[in-house]
């Protein structure tokens, strides 16, 4: 519309070369000003169109995670995250957890009797894995709890336990801490690709 | 803070000389270091409510944040395994499970009392957690962006105070990069978005968001993002309004162009090839967002904490290393020397932000009529947009210039408009 009223304009008062010029130079402003704008609706469009297709219920950001299956505990997630201490965690899957008297993510000689445990040098160098008798016999069941607040996510008793013991333990990325880079330090470091983005309303859905 | 900036640049000699020829109405202008036309009451008014108004953005988003707090008593969220831990966090999943043990398992079933019970549940607290990044985090971030856009559109288009911007910029950087923790930023969406071409699922919504309003507000009124939103620049520009910048001549200037166009390819390729962010890596500034933001979110956790079960959490959280810190700090005694150094030597979002601004429609341009050829706006445009062409006649080139809006304040016959529509 502005274009055709200045051209109407121009040809009311012929200026010359120079009217001519700065006219051509409007009209391929507002042809690329028209591309720019088609371009940015059709990414956006089929954006939104991809999403509203596939799943209705989409979360508006991706986060972080580990493939448990994948990890072998190499130990990087522990120095690679930008935050120390590391947004990763290891964790004991109560589920999982055959709640043993001795634990292997717990102590290192296997052979100790009960009541000398709490005593015996630990998987954990931040002996943050603790030993909790819940039914309070000597042979009673024991949960083992990972204070989060003392563990670096360097995943040794993750790794013990995997790979004797009842496989309960693995290493999470925990939402709350992870900064959310938009590359993932560790992930640039991790030996088995086991990190990776997914969506939030991945997260939200495993949460239940 | 802000008080201490100058409002504008004092004109040299050679200015003073030749102002006998202006119109007496430019001059009063002069004086208002703002543009030509706008009462100056008026103008600081102005700034002042759009400024007034992003710190109301800001202090409400801070409060939604932190009335979130009281929510996230309940179980933070957990991951996405196939083992679905379902009792990592709270203990009354906890109990649950220990009980389908009691029932399946067959030993020791009647050696565990309700009190027993009792007692290892009142010893757990389940600890508080403030997650500043759900999904109402990230769509306030959303609307965090476009208010600041808003405002910075405001400011650019109406002929921006000093002091309003100065205030604009602490704001953005406070939010997007502090409070928010600089990620993810436009700059790093754009490889986001060539990656999302062969795996869409890495591509989110805010991100998109984030990539493609700074390119639409450049469609109106030039890169008007990356002079009053962006935390990276606006770290620069802060450290540039303080510092004593060195005048390079145009010809390094228009030299310095051609590293972002290097950096840009390189981008791509690594995105497009490798399925990296490359620009992440080179980004200074990121060190300083992360390090506030996860100091923030600890003094969350420790005050929420403290309110919910009495107890602090132990120890301070850092982030970032000796080597990035080390960069950072470089960076900003390079930008005390050198105007918006990675502006202009890096950012590959500047180079598309300039592309857009090339066809923008409103623009900032020297009224030829007026100009009396002092060259006191190219002195002060951090980014050499500003100069004369072949004809010897002052051009603004739009790609270059990031709004900061000096050239219109240090004009001493005020021929420099703000962006406006022809």
């Amino acid at each position: 519309m502005e274009q055709r009223q200045e051209s109407a304009s121009n040809q009311a008062q012929p200026q010359g070369k120079a009217d001519a010029k700065l006219n051509r130079r409007e009209f391929f402003r507002t042809a690329g000003r028209g591309l720019g704008a088609c371009l940015l609706a059709g990414i956006s469009g089929r954006w939104l169109w991809m999403r509203v297709k596939d799943d209705p219920g989409f979360s508006p950001q991706t986060v972080w995670k580990i493939d448990p299956g994948l990890c072998v505990q190499c130990g990087q997630c522990a120095t690679a995250c930008v935050r120390t201490p590391s947004a990763v965690k290891a964790f004991n899957d109560e589920n999982l957890c055959s709640n043993c008297v001795v634990c292997y993510g717990h102590i290192r000689n296997h052979g100790a009797p009960s009541p000398e445990i709490d005593r015996q040098p630990k998987v954990c160098p931040q002996n943050a894995v603790t030993r909790i008798p819940f039914a309070g016999g000597m042979d009673g069941y024991y949960l083992y709890r990972i204070d989060e607040e003392k563990c670096v996510g360097c995943g040794l008793c993750v790794q013990e336990c995997n790979h004797r013991g009842s496989q309960s333990m693995f290493l999470m990325i925990r939402p709350d801490l992870c900064l959310g880079c938009n590359e993932c330090a560790i992930a640039r470091v991790c030996p088995q690709q086991a990190i990776s983005r997914m969506e939030g309303s991945q997260l939200a859905a495993a949460q239940g | 803070m802000s008080g201490d900036l100058p409002a504008v640049q004092p004109p040299c000699g050679v200015i003073r000389s030749r102002l006998a020829a202006v119109p007496p109405s430019a001059g009063a202008a002069r004086d208002g270091g703002v543009s030509h036309g706008q009462p100056r009451n008026r103008m600081r008014v102005a700034g002042r409510f759009s400024s007034l108004c992003l710190l109301a953005f800001l202090a409400a988003g801070e409060a939604a944040v932190s009335g979130a707090e009281a929510d996230t008593a309940t179980p933070p969220p957990q991951q996405n395994n196939e083992r679905a831990p379902s009792a990592a966090y709270s203990h009354e999943p906890d109990c649950r499970t220990v009980q389908g043990h009691a029932a399946t398992g067959n030993a020791a079933q009647e050696e565990r009392p309700e009190e027993k019970m009792r007692e290892y549940k009142d010893a757990y607290h389940a600890p508080v957690r403030v997650v500043f990044r759900g999904d109402t985090g990230a769509y306030l971030d959303i609307v965090m962006l476009l208010a600041a856009l808003g405002s910075g559109l405001f400011l650019t288009l109406r002929g921006m105070a000093t002091r309003a911007l100065v205030v604009q910029l602490i704001a953005c950087l406070a939010y997007f990069g502090f409070v928010r923790g600089g990620c993810v930023c436009p700059i790093g969406a754009m490889s986001n978005a060539l990656a999302a071409l062969t795996t869409p699922e890495v591509l989110g919504l805010t991100m998109l968001v984030f990539l493609v309003a700074p390119l639409a507000v450049a469609l109106v009124a030039g890169r008007v993002f990356c002079g009053t939103v962006c935390p990276l620049g606006a770290w620069q520009q802060l450290v540039w309004r303080l510092g004593k910048p060195l005048r390079l001549p145009q010809w390094a200037h228009r030299l310095i162009r051609l590293c972002p166009l290097a950096m840009t390819a390189a981008v791509v390729w690594s995105a497009w090839k490798k399925d990296e962010p490359l620009i992440c890596r080179a980004d200074p500034f990121v060190p300083s967002f992360r390090a506030a933001r996860s100091g923030l979110q600890s003094l969350a956790n420790r005050l929420a904490n403290r309110l919910a079960n009495g107890f602090d959490e132990p120890g301070w959280v850092f982030a970032g290393d000796a080597t990035t810190w080390l960069v950072f700090g470089v960076t900003l005694l390079i930008c005390f020397f050198i105007a918006l150094p990675f502006c202009r030597f890096v950012c590959p979002y500047g180079v598309l932000l300039g592309i857009f601004s090339l066809v923008a429609s409103r623009r900032r341009s020297v009224d030829q009529d007026r100009c009396v050829q002092c060259g006191a706006c190219a002195k002060v445009c951090p980014t050499g947009a500003i100069g004369p062409d072949k004809g010897h006649a002052f051009q603004v080139s739009m790609a270059a210039c990031v709004q900061c809006g000096r050239c219109t304040g240090c004009c001493p016959t005020a021929a420099i408009s703000c962006p406006k529509a022809r």
